[in-house]
């Protein structure tokens, strides 16, 4: 219960509201609760390159500058605009200066990496920051705030159809085992209040979690040991190695994880049920396109057609 | 501890090298300051700043551009100062070269309580929140190191900086196991705070800074002769009695209360407190009424310079001053010692 | 050694280590037989995970408190750490620079043999910067501050990586934090034979390191080559932490107070304590990993929090007990 406790001493008291003449949007889900945004937005600038870029991306935004998280654009969005965006620097630490010569009409970012300059950024143009950890809600903030809800909804009602799809299509009772392999250890993304995305995914295809990966607070994820992946008794295991950005095989570290004889005990990899994934979506989730291929790759493991 | 001979020998009194040496030092950090506000992603020449100044701005953003920049100069200053004050008073009661504000476990009880907020509650964190949570952090972890050590006599500056490293020890065991513990989604922000970043700074630190050293620096004025006299004392707990004692804790908490002001404003800044009381001795000889002058000085001028380079070396990438503090500042450090060795 | 108080504390403490060594064997998420047949959950688990494990543990513990008790002796300066030359910084910053320039995680192993380079590197390069061999001689602690500015640049430099490369950061975090589990049963013999030299080495430095105790003016009248004994101390030293950050990344507070231990027991005789400087850091690491398996079990703690928690009480115990350290 400490928690929410502190949650309500440390957050931002919800601004007062001010008359607004383009559209304004209150969402809990928004830093400060309220924002005056354009009615139409012409000069977006997303501050993080995952969701708010790459949902403003699939909303067809005007984005026309982005903060980083690495070096360069994701190649997700390359030759989704005209001209790529601009780059404003790293999310971290975004360049107020580069913000300020792009002449924003409304800027995107999310809640816990910007919220230090909020201030400075709401100076420049109405500035929403996105507080929450289910990525569907995130998608429909980002909407609301840059009157696109019926690009959103149109959207998210595609994606229900193919969930329920390939949810019908699913063995009953199917248990999945989630792993990623990192050198020195492993992190099982567990299904909860606030899973990440990808295993959000999972359970909106009426998959089910070993009791293990299962939690009803807000844990994202656990770090077991090798001894530790004894728990992992799904039916299947997926596993993916390293981060988005990787795209090597990483074949030493995976030749060193299941060489072990613990993992050759675990269940699944004796049922020879254990799948290895791309990690570009399933550790760099950005939206429906993820989702998408989310949902590919589970029917591909269970062998249903594409 | 007279003289150690680590000054050149120039046949000029003490104190009117020190003078020299707090001249050039401040013709520096205001060129330096004249050099944060016309450097950035775009450069302003001083023409435009004055322009700007007198209210008739060459672009729409000059006005706010210099807002940033003026900002984020005037904390940098504010913040060397405080630490490079805090180290200097630091080495001088503890009496030991190898002390810096996070011997006392100032840096890690700050970095664990700013952890705790930033990772493990949910919601988006006010920078007030979190310089609270730091100040709070650093208080109770140098309130833990103080009563570790406790003597009944004289402070004991080998068990105050055992008991640092003890506390500090479990302190970066604990953040570490927070950042473990934590959604990954919520660490990139607490990673910057731990890389003292000026990136954003407002007003509000600015007048919290500099409110701050309005108080402390007559305090320090007056402290530090008596300082020298602290280090002068030869045998710790005999000497000057129960005056000298309250006098030694007093100055703890000052330097305690200076590095958590720096620290509450910008997150975690290391190293100016360890080199610039070095970097100051090295220049103005070891008494503290000159030492400590310089190593203010220096510290601004570590903390604006290191703030500058860390923002126009690969524009618009802001790299956080702290960080930066350490990279120019080792060479520097080894540069010196070398120098006054052979 | 030979006094006869000296040999119930010793057998004490090694009947200490054989019950730490015994409890890491048996006590995990499951507790199991250490001595079950082969073919066994159980037998599976000793073998891949828990001896491994328990080798690793002790092999770092020894080495790291044994590292710590020669520089302590050589610098004559109780704050000296392994950490403060430098070691586990260039370890760190080795390996998060690897991790951002590859384009897939590598294995453990290769791993630490980056970790290596880079604490070995750093480590000699703090001592170059620190003026060499010939400042060395005089002024050890010099190489302390060094070593700690070097530290420091380097963790900003890995900061910075850190912050540009996120994918480096998740790929380190758990290699950072330093851990005794999951290093395969090939890495681990692989170091076997050069940690026993480099603990015998450490250990055989004793004797002549004791000359040193009793002031460089006598010493060099015995016909001791002070500087050149230092250097060769500080190779071992360095070596010593070097196989430790390797194998189970940076453990820090091992190094500080495993000596400590050793000091309060026997005093300045350099052979009993370094012996007992070794095996009170490995019997602390043991016991500091099997609690961290078992305090939050099926999860774990990561190792370096429960070694500080386990570890502070007792040094803050000496601290008062003894006035000056």
């Amino acid at each position: 219960m400490i928690r929410p406790a502190l949650a309500a001493v440390f957050t931002f008291a919800a601004s007062a509201s001010i008359a607004c003449d383009g559209l304004e949007v209150t969402q809990e889900t928004l830093v400060g609760g309220t924002i005056c945004a354009p009615s139409e937005p012409q000069r977006i600038v997303t501050l993080d390159p995952y969701y708010s870029l790459l949902m403003a991306a699939e909303l067809d935004l005007p984005v026309i500058g982005t903060a980083l998280s690495g070096d360069s654009l994701p190649s997700q969005v390359e030759g989704v605009w005209d001209t790529d965006p601009e780059l404003v620097g790293q999310m971290t630490s975004p360049d107020l200066e580069a913000i300020l010569a792009l002449k924003p009409d409304l800027i995107i970012g999310d809640a816990y990496s910007q919220a230090e300059i909020m201030e400075q950024l709401s100076e420049i143009a109405p500035t929403a920051l996105v507080d929450t950890a289910d990525w569907k809600t995130y998608l429909r903030t980002v909407a609301s705030v840059a009157g696109a809800d019926s690009t959103a909804d149109e959207k998210l009602a595609a994606y229900q159809t193919a969930v329920a799809e390939t949810a019908a299509a699913l063995p009953e009772g199917a248990t999945v085992s989630f792993l990623r392999i990192v050198p020195g250890g492993f992190q099982v993304y567990v299904a909860g209040p606030s899973a990440y995305a990808p295993m959000a995914v999972l359970t909106e295809l009426g998959i089910e979690r070993p009791p293990f990966e299962t939690v009803s607070d807000d844990t994202v994820l656990k770090r077991p040991t090798m001894e530790g992946l004894l728990e992992l008794q799904g039916d299947v295991m997926i596993y993916t190695i390293g981060g988005a950005h990787h795209d090597g095989d990483a074949k030493a570290l995976e030749d060193e994880v299941t060489s072990n004889p613990i993992w050759q005990a675990l269940p699944s990899v004796k049922a020879g049920r254990a799948y290895r994934v791309e990690p570009t979506h399933w550790m760099g989730f950005g939206g429906l396109d993820s989702a998408y291929e989310i949902i590919a790759d589970i029917r591909d493991i269970y062998g249903l057609p594409e | 501890m007279t003289t150690l001979n680590i000054t050149p020998q120039t046949g000029w009194s003490p104190d009117r090298k020190a003078l020299t040496v707090s001249l050039t030092l401040t013709a520096a950090l205001l060129a330096m300051a004249l050099a944060s506000l016309c450097f950035g992603l775009t450069t302003m020449p001083p023409a435009d700043i004055w322009a700007t100044l007198m209210g008739d701005p060459p672009d729409v953003n000059s006005d706010r551009i210099l807002t940033l920049r003026w900002h984020r100069l005037i904390v940098g200053i504010g913040v060397g100062i405080c630490l490079a004050l805090s180290g200097a008073i630091l080495q001088a009661i503890l009496r030991n070269p190898l002390v810096e504000p996070g011997v006392i476990g100032l840096n890690s009880g700050a970095a664990l309580a700013a952890a705790f907020v930033l990772v493990l509650t949910t919601g988006a964190i006010s920078n007030a929140s979190l310089a609270t949570a730091a100040i709070l952090g650093a208080t109770t972890a140098v309130a833990l190191v103080t009563a570790l050590a406790w003597s009944p006599g004289n402070l004991q500056p080998m068990r105050l900086i055992l008991a640092g490293i003890a506390v500090a020890s479990l302190a970066g065991a604990l953040l570490t196991a927070a950042m473990l513990a934590g959604s990954p989604q919520r660490l990139p922000r607490l990673l910057v705070w731990l890389s003292g970043d000026l990136n954003g700074v407002s007003a509000k630190d600015a007048h919290l800074v500099w409110i701050a050293l309005a108080g402390a620096l007559p305090l320090v004025a007056f402290v530090a002769r008596r300082l020298d006299i602290a280090m002068l004392d030869p045998v710790s707990g005999a000497g000057l009695g129960h005056r000298q004692r309250i006098i030694t804790y007093a100055l703890l908490g000052l330097a305690a209360a200076l590095a958590g002001i720096a620290t509450a404003v910008c997150g975690i800044v290391v190293f100016v407190g360890l080199v610039a009381p070095h970097l100051a001795r090295r220049l103005t000889g070891p008494m503290n009424r000159r030492v400590l002058p310089a190593a203010a000085l220096i510290g601004a001028l570590i903390v604006s310079s290191a703030d500058l380079f860390g923002r126009t070396i690969d524009p618009p990438t802001q790299l956080p001053a702290g960080l930066i503090c350490g990279l120019i500042g080792a060479p520097f450090f080894f540069l010196l010692m070398r120098r006054h060795h052979g | 050694m030979t006094s006869l108080r000296g040999t119930p504390l010793f057998l004490g403490v090694a009947l200490l280590l054989a019950l730490a060594v015994l409890a890491s064997l048996s006590i995990g998420i499951r507790i199991i037989n250490p001595f079950a047949a082969s073919g066994t959950l159980d037998a599976i688990l000793l073998h891949a995970s828990r001896i491994p494990r328990t080798a690793v543990a002790v092999g770092v513990g020894a080495g790291l408190g044994l590292a710590g008790a020669i520089l302590q002796t050589v610098t004559k300066n109780v704050l000296a750490d392994p950490g403060l030359l430098g070691i586990n910084a260039g370890a760190a910053f080795a390996v998060v620079v690897v991790l951002s320039l590859v384009d897939a995680p590598p294995s453990l192993a290769i791993l630490g043999v980056v970790a290596t380079a880079g604490a070995l590197a750093t480590g000699a390069l703090a001592f170059a910067l620190a003026g060499g061999t010939r400042t060395f001689e005089a002024q050890p602690l010099r190489l302390i501050l060094s070593g700690g500015v070097l530290a420091i640049a380097l963790g900003s430099l890995t900061q910075i990586v850190l912050l540009l490369q996120p994918g480096a950061f998740e790929a380190s975090q758990v290699w950072l934090a330093g851990s005794f589990a999951d290093r395969s049963v090939q890495m681990v013999t692989v170091y076997l034979v050069p940690s026993v030299i480099l603990l015998l080495a450490g250990f055989a430095l004793a004797p002549t390191l004791s000359v040193l105790l009793v002031g460089e003016v006598q010493s060099r009248s015995l016909g001791v080559d002070v500087g050149k004994l230092r250097i060769g101390a500080f190779a071992v030293a360095a070596g010593l932490c070097g196989m430790a950050v390797s194998l189970a990344g940076p453990v820090a507070f091992v190094g500080l107070i495993a000596p400590h231990f050793g000091r309060a027991l026997v005093g300045q005789r350099l052979l009993p304590s370094f012996v007992l400087a070794a095996a009170s850091g490995a019997i602390l690491v043991l016991f500091a990993d099997v609690a961290a398996r078992r305090l939050v079990a099926p999860a774990e703690l990561p190792v370096g929090i429960v070694i500080a928690m386990l570890g502070v009480p007792f040094y803050l115990i000496l601290l008062r007990r003894r006035a000056r350290l």
